[in-house]
């Protein structure tokens, strides 16, 4: 037991330096890479909590794979949301429908 | 406890633990993505209104929301403890962990309720009292992504403490769950605890340099 423990509060002394430093490197300014850094440290934080204290590091492998599966579906819903909205422009019209009136509705 | 028997559809104990655990991590993932919806409505405004969405965000409290993240990262700590001492069959110190994790569950709700309180008097609650002139729309989004996503998670920390104090009782009264319950539990409440990691920078972090 006393080596489980010795990991998991390492682990919490590790996750407390991370929050402090995000906090910290929040207030310098890094430009956009103040977004790359404080999503860089929550995935590392978030990764010590996956494989220590969920066990992932103990867990067979399709354990690991359902939680692969939830971060693979999560990138998909991320991915495509964000490759929707940075193509959105204005519809395309072409001059030709601009210039005449379109008949009226009946 | 170790002496406990798999329920009747398992040969063994580990067999029962292993489909507990799968089981668990399936509905983690559809959490995930619900949680991933809100992710991606806060990446489109923030895409489209950088500096808006930064000046919104320097309206939230970040000392409160860092201790608030200390806070919870230390339950998860003290849950760890409470699964490493249901395997060792301590009961004495995975009741404590256990009350020691709620408590700290309480805390976060408590610092995040006098987050909205003070939220409240600065008019920056949309649908009650927001002050369009003074933060603007794109403000108005962010505070709504704000209180959807932190009162979301806050209703799942509510569901862990609830199901936390349950086991304290039963364990504390001789009575305990089977074996896997102790470690599904666990496994939600870290998740929670990933949720608030997220939120966290994405909240509290941006437009601070200004």
């Amino acid at each position: 037991m006393s080596r489980a423990l010795g990991w998991i509060w390492a682990c919490w002394a590790a996750l407390l330096v991370l929050l402090a430093t995000t906090t910290g490197l929040a207030f310098l300014p890094l430009g956009r890479w103040n977004l790359v850094v404080a999503i860089a440290i929550a995935s590392l934080k978030a990764l010590i909590v996956v494989i220590v204290f969920m066990e992932l590091r103990r867990s067979s492998g399709l354990v690991r794979v359902f939680a692969g599966a939830g971060f693979l579906w999560l990138m998909i819903l991320l991915g495509l949301t964000g490759a929707d909205y940075a193509n959105r422009h204005e519809a395309y019209i072409p001059n030709a429908f601009q210039r005449h009136e379109l008949p009226a509705k009946r | 406890m170790s002496e406990a028997s798999p329920a009747f559809q398992y040969a063994t104990l580990s067999q029962q633990r292993e489909a507990a655990t799968l089981g668990m991590w399936a509905f983690l993932a559809t959490e995930v993505l619900f949680f991933g919806a809100l992710i991606a409505a806060y990446s489109a405004y923030r895409t489209a209104w950088p500096a808006e969405i930064a000046a919104a965000a320097r309206h939230t409290r970040v000392a409160l929301g860092a201790i608030n993240t200390a806070v919870l990262l230390t339950s998860s700590a003290f849950m760890a403890t409470a699964v490493a001492a249901e395997e060792a069959d301590r009961r004495r110190p995975l009741v404590l962990c256990l009350l020691a994790t709620a408590v700290l569950g309480l805390s976060f709700i408590g610092i995040k309720g006098y987050e909205y309180w003070l939220e409240y008097r600065e008019g920056l609650v949309p649908a009650l009292n927001f002050d369009f002139g003074r933060y603007g729309g794109i403000g108005e989004l962010f505070f709504l992504f704000y209180f959807f996503a932190t009162g979301l998670h806050a209703v799942h920390l509510t569901i862990g403490i609830v199901m936390v104090l349950v086991l304290a009782a039963r364990i504390g009264a001789g009575r305990p769950p089977r074996p896997p319950v102790l470690r599904m539990v666990g496994l939600y409440w870290h998740f929670v605890d990933i949720v608030w990691i997220f939120l966290f920078p994405l909240i509290y972090l941006p437009g601070r340099t200004g």
